[in-house]
């Protein structure tokens, strides 16, 4: 029993350790969602990654840090407004808790 | 057949002695593994910490003749049909870079490699080769060199490719 114990308690001991060191792996924070709509605003110059908002014209590229902001925090995910200053056109980056970007809209209906 | 059976003083004196434990172990080696939290220097000596710096570079642990990182670099390159092109950056050994890159079609085929610096054999290393319309991930340098990628275009079409970068390199660009 005594063995079954030290058994019993070693494995919480071990399980709390793992629980510990791998409670946040995974989701992102407001800023990593920035940075990701940052980049994505990049790659949607460069292509047609089939959201509503097609491929942007080459003036989007020159957007800074400061064009950015974090518009929500919803459960599982955040909506990520991106302005452009030389069209005065904004979209928005619904991105997904994993860093995933699930749409990107002219709109922040998602 | 006796059962045996745990006393409560038992089973208090072993909770307190798990709880000890989980702290010592928490405090020893989950916080500089994970944090980069080192209060008993034990995480040092077990070099604990250096898993923790995957993530979280700190500069004071930066070696003091390194170059600080660049900024996240746009490269956009385009493959002609039939064709392969090389676009290299110079690092030192251990420097490190992250990168991303996407065709605007087509998939290519890649070869991601580095040559060491001085090197006349004709050597080179390959980190990855594949051939995908996309990739993200990173590495570190092996040794003193050019580093970077030949991708090479078998379709009829140009292909267009945009790469992102940041870390610690110097652009050499597109070679011959």
């Amino acid at each position: 029993m005594k063995k079954l114990a030290c058994a019993m308690l070693l494995s919480a001991l071990l399980g709390q350790g793992s629980a510990l060191a791998h409670s946040d792996h995974g989701a992102i924070n407001g800023q990593t969602a920035l940075k990701i709509a940052s980049k994505s605003v990049k790659q949607l110059a460069f292509k047609d990654f089939g959201f509503e908002v097609g491929k942007l014209d080459a003036t989007w590229k020159e957007l800074k840090d400061s064009n950015f902001s974090v518009v929500e925090v919803l459960e599982g995910s955040y909506i990520v407004s991106a302005k452009n200053m030389a069209s005065g056109k904004t979209i928005y980056f619904h991105i997904g808790n994993n860093g995933q970007v699930l749409n990107a809209k002219n709109s922040n209906e998602f | 057949m006796t059962q045996h059976v745990v006393s409560s003083k038992t089973l208090v004196k072993s909770c307190l002695a798990a709880t000890v434990i989980a702290a010592l172990v928490f405090i020893g080696i989950i916080l500089p593994a994970e944090y980069n939290i080192d209060p008993t220097g034990l995480g040092g000596k077990l070099g604990l910490i250096v898993l923790s710096s995957t993530t979280e570079q700190t500069p004071s642990r930066q070696p003091k003749d390194q170059p600080s990182a660049q900024a996240q670099q746009v490269i956009e390159v385009s493959v002609p049909a039939g064709k392969g092109i090389e676009y290299k950056f110079h690092m030192s050994q251990y420097e490190k870079m992250n990168y991303e890159w996407l065709t605007d079609g087509e998939p290519l085929y890649f070869d991601l490699h580095g040559e060491p610096k001085g090197d006349t054999t004709g050597y080179f290393e390959s980190y990855a080769i594949a051939t995908l319309k996309e990739m993200k991930g990173s590495f570190t340098a092996p040794f003193t060199g050019s580093h970077g990628w030949y991708w090479k275009n078998t379709s009829d079409q140009p292909v267009a490719i945009q790469l992102m970068v940041e870390g610690q390199y110097e652009v050499i660009g597109l070679k011959p």
